[in-house]
């Protein structure tokens, strides 16, 4: 066994929790901005999550977990909801809200943590073989 | 005898190194528990298992005394060979002959295992046959073979332990 490999399956576990945080840190954002209708760009805010993709060769020595890229969802159309009384009123009197469903969120916040603490247990499970094959020299 | 390069050390030393990738696939598969398309992978660690160890019996087939003999007996052939090839004659029929009989004996004695026998790393990714985002890792299954592997993990560092404590005690008692 080549030494880089125990650090290998380490770092598999790493990419896959950097991509778990990064998408919650995703969530976050999109439910603290679930009703800003104000945005650099002009118009209300627009949802935004991760992709993961698998990172990989041909062979099962070029494991390297997993892989995120930022998706974005600029074809969504806003949520209008009547009240013209709000500063950012259109002129028919509708308010263009975010289309964020805080259910759909909350739900791919649990599927997030889930997945982090599973890859937590499989860091730990590595690293206690890691340690067990130092007990061969005892 | 090379008791480190023939003996049991290679083969529990193979087995620790099929676990541990098969460990690493596993982290990779629930890395990817939540990639679109994912397929969860594995390694055939039962089938080099199988192969390290059925070649620990089929050496001798019999008992660990006589698989130690076995041992001497390459020895002796090893040596055998070396000599006929140090007084070796280009082009003389029987010397050639002889050579090949000596290396045929080694063979026979210990069939042993090859390195591209028992490459470790058959990964079987699970083909589905629609190009679908569904992935296929099962976070419970992917856990339990886990624990699978990190128990046999564990189990062979143990053996190695005692085959090792063993040997130590046989160098101690000799003094």
């Amino acid at each position: 066994m080549e030494v880089g490999s125990v650090f290998t399956s380490f770092g598999i576990s790493s990419s896959a929790l950097t991509a778990q945080r990064k998408r919650m840190d995703f969530i976050a954002n999109n439910l603290a901005n679930a009703y800003t209708t104000r945005t650099e760009e002009g118009g209300p805010y627009k949802r935004q999550d991760i992709v993961f993709k698998e990172k990989a060769g041909d062979s099962a020595e070029s494991l390297r977990g997993v892989a995120f890229e930022q998706a974005n969802f600029e074809d969504i159309k806003p949520k209008l909801i009547f009240d013209p009384e709000h500063p950012d009123a259109r002129e028919d009197g509708f308010v263009e809200y975010p289309d964020i469903n805080v259910v759909n969120e909350m739900v791919s916040m649990v599927k997030a943590t889930r997945a982090y603490e599973a890859n937590v247990q499989v860091f730990a499970s590595a690293k206690a073989m890691t340690k067990k094959a130092f007990d061969i020299l005892k | 005898m090379d008791m480190f390069s023939q003996g049991f050390i290679p083969k529990y030393e193979r087995s620790l190194d099929v676990l541990s990738a098969r460990h690493r696939v596993i982290g990779h598969n629930v890395a990817n528990v939540n990639t679109p398309g994912y397929r969860a992978k594995d390694v055939d660690f039962q089938k080099v298992l199988g192969n390290v160890f059925s070649s620990f019996e089929a050496v001798s087939g019999r008992n660990e005394q006589e698989r130690y003999i076995d041992g001497f007996e390459r020895r002796i052939y090893e040596n055998m060979e070396e000599r006929v090839k140090r007084s070796y004659v280009p082009g003389n029929e029987a010397h050639e002959e002889l050579i090949r009989e000596i290396s045929q004996l080694k063979y026979d004695i210990d069939p042993g295992f090859e390195d591209e026998d028992l490459e470790p790393f058959t990964v079987n990714p699970v083909t589905l046959n629609d190009d679908s985002p569904y992935n296929d890792v099962e976070i419970d299954e992917q856990m339990t073979k886990m624990s699978e592997t990190q128990i046999l993990y564990d189990l062979m560092i143990a053996a190695v332990q005692k085959r090792f404590s063993q040997v130590r005690s046989a160098i101690k008692e000799s003094v």
